[in-house]
């Protein structure tokens, strides 16, 4: 069996630093950079060709963590959920720790992916199969239930801020029979918008104006100072989860099959858990370690898995792979169940390149954090022009219009007026990413049901059972957790007010 | 009524989400799978809407303390920083279709960096001129040479 080769490993090594650079970009997507980098690939063997596509592909996935830990914009979709607990854990000086732990999960993540891929991607694609519009629709509405622990202080803006989220992913050409909706006679909203300008408009603009409101305050994002020790200090702590590591990389894995969810619903689910799953919830959202572990993990897991439907079907679990499949098929490999008979070699060479990209990865990702977070240390007055250029380059650069530039600002202002009222962006951005996954499944859902009936088609399966369970079980949990909160911090303050109690110990 | 209260959180909530639901309401079509997702959204938006509208007028009513936006005088300044650095990074968008992408993109970041160093010793102009110098040329050589995007040519000195 053909494996690893020293020519494969550097071409792999050199994908991943390309990766590097394209997930550290807003604006960037892996799927824009595995596309870019297809024709280069051509003048090298198939083995290091697709290996170099793999690395970057990879490499993307945990890069894209760098920008979200510590500006709060995240470098691709599938990083939103690091942003929630990477950022503030920057403003608490532990800015090191959050990329050392993006950059050790991302590596676990992908370790487990590229094993699942090598070991599991026959019975895992069983299960996969199972999976059809009214189980994704469900999936969808599962993953909006984390909501409840990005509202804030308010579960009702929380609540109303996925609709508006939900609301703009549907602008655009309906599902159903195709006609335009929400367009204002405007042509260029027929497309819909574009899901990363709307996420660096949600994310990226609302910071920057903030730095600029903040620059009269403090001169910059946080303070750091390097810590040594810190990699293997935080590696401890990952590993002191070991559960909550091992259902991450599950969840990043099983996700990363379905075709059409993808590494972000991956990332969302596994937080989601994670806080469920959690005993104290309260540090959530201000800067817990297992947030970012929880997200980077999954997001990891699910980018090596989403190669396992297109080397046994010959189907895409994601866009990324569906680059790479094409890639395979100009060079007259067609991917399926063909070319695991046909070109087995090169099917696990693949498996074998991709858990060495992950290796990679922590190998650079772990050497360059010291220097990622002095970021963090550029002055804002110069921090906020840069990282706004950067946010029109990539909304530009995504679809190549200057349109998705204004719908981008337009969208940041909004959010950054509505952060007043008490708002967090991070709902937005759940309905903008989940709509284009929930819609089309409730619509063909809807489609099989004028066949049957409603009943069978969105309430029966055991599939559909259980992702309705988990939704129900996680509203359940997040009400009754707030209620508890609620209580617990009434007690506390009738306890301080009430007269003559001692403050010390008795 | 307290003219204060307009600046009530919960008033102002309800009534940009109202604005939300208008912008989005749902047009006709003899097909509800159409509207089904983007109505549903649009029910749960108006639903908080009123929520939070009743919240206003019951706090009104019992003469409860408003929950008021309030507008310090530091409040004021860092908003009038946010309208300038807003309407330079507007101009620059109307400026790149003439002076082309780049030129553009380096005189937005000259300028914001400018207006937005308060302490104007020489070495932080220099850094708010160097800078942006230094990030424009790798912007450009990344993007244009490494990746291929096509940005917007000058348009006001062509023929």
């Amino acid at each position: 069996m053909q494996t690893l080769t020293w020519s494969v490993m550097f071409w792999l090594t050199v994908g991943v630093m390309i990766g590097m650079v394209v997930g550290t970009l807003p604006g960037l997507t892996a799927t824009m950079g595995t596309a870019l980098l297809v024709p280069f690939t051509f003048a090298l063997p198939t083995e290091a060709g697709i290996a170099m596509l793999g690395g970057l592909y990879v490499c993307a996935m945990f890069s894209d963590a760098i920008p979200a830990v510590l500006v709060n914009t995240p470098g691709t979709p599938a990083a939103m959920a690091t942003a929630f607990d990477g950022h503030p854990m920057v403003h608490k000086g532990r800015g090191q720790e959050a990329i050392v732990a993006a950059c050790f999960s991302s590596a676990i993540g992908t370790l487990f992916g590229a094993a699942a891929y090598l070991l599991l991607a026959w019975p895992l694609i069983a299960i996969a199969l199972k999976f059809g519009p009214p189980e994704f629709f469900w999936l969808g509405i599962f993953a909006l239930t984390i909501i409840g622990s990005l509202a804030g202080d308010s579960i009702l803006k929380g609540l109303a801020g996925g609709a508006i989220g939900l609301l703009i992913s549907s602008i655009g050409i309906s599902h159903g029979n195709e006609i335009a909706r929400f367009t204002y006679g405007v042509p260029e909203l027929r497309g819909g918008l574009s899901l990363v300008a709307g996420l660096i408009g949600i994310f990226a603009i609302p910071q920057v104006l903030a730095m600029v409101a903040d620059l009269r305050k403090k001169e910059f994002i946080a303070e750091y100072k390097p810590v040594r020790g810190q990699t293997m200090q935080t590696i401890g702590r990952v590993l002191a989860h070991p559960f909550h590591v091992i259902r991450s990389a599950v969840i990043g894995a099983f996700i990363g099959i379905l075709p059409g969810a993808g590494s972000p619903i991956a990332a969302l689910v596994s937080y989601n858990e994670a806080v469920r799953w959690a005993k104290d919830k309260s540090q959530f959202g201000k800067g817990d370690l297992r947030g970012v572990t929880a997200s980077e993990i999954a997001n990891n897991a699910a980018a090596p898995a989403a190669m396992i439907p297109l080397v046994t079907l010959g189907v895409p679990g994601s866009s990324p792979a569906a680059v790479i499949a094409g890639a395979l098929m100009l060079r007259g490999l067609n991917p399926g169940p063909e070319l695991f008979q046909s070109d087995g070699s090169l099917v696990f060479s693949f498996g074998w390149s991709l858990l060495f990209a992950g290796i990679v990865t922590f190998i650079l990702g772990s050497l360059f954090a010291p220097l990622l977070v002095k970021i963090i240390r550029i002055p804002l007055r110069l921090l906020a022009p840069l990282i706004m250029l950067l946010a029109i380059i990539g909304a530009y650069a995504i679809r190549n219009n200057i349109f998705d530039v204004y719908i981008m600002l337009a969208l940041g202002v909004f959010v950054f007026l509505i952060r007043r009222l008490g708002f967090h962006p991070g709902p937005i951005g759940l309905g903008l990413i989940l709509g284009p996954i929930i819609e089309p499944s409730l619509v063909q859902a809807m489609y099989i049901s004028d066949a049957t009936s409603v009943w069978n088609v969105f309430f029966t399966g055991t599939i559909n059972i259980i992702l309705i369970s988990l939704s129900v079980l996680s509203l359940v949990l997040v009400v009754w957790t707030r209620h508890r909160d609620r209580m617990m911090a009434r007690e506390g303050i009738a306890t301080n007010v009430s007269p003559g109690k001692p403050d010390g110990p008795e | 009524m307290n003219m204060k209260r307009l600046a009530d959180r919960d008033l102002l909530t309800s009534l940009m989400l109202f604005g939300v639901s208008a912008l989005f309401s749902v047009g006709s079509s003899s097909d509800p799978k159409d509207w089904a997702f983007p109505l549903l959204a649009n029910y749960v938006t108006l639903g908080i809407a009123i929520i939070f509208l009743a919240k206003f007028v019951f706090a009104a009513a019992m003469k409860q303390q408003p929950d008021l936006i309030e507008m310090t005088a530091n409040d004021r300044t860092s908003t009038l920083d946010v309208v300038v650095f807003m309407l330079v990074v507007l101009a620059f968008l109307f400026t790149m279709f003439g002076l082309g992408f780049w030129p553009s993109s380096l005189l937005m970041l000259i300028l914001t960096s400018l207006y937005l160093t308060q302490e104007r010793t020489t070495r932080n102009i220099r850094m708010a001129i160097i800078v942006p110098i230094c990030i424009s040329i790798m912007a450009f050589l990344i993007f244009t040479q490494v990746f291929y995007v096509p940005f917007p040519e000058a348009g006001w000195f062509t023929s």
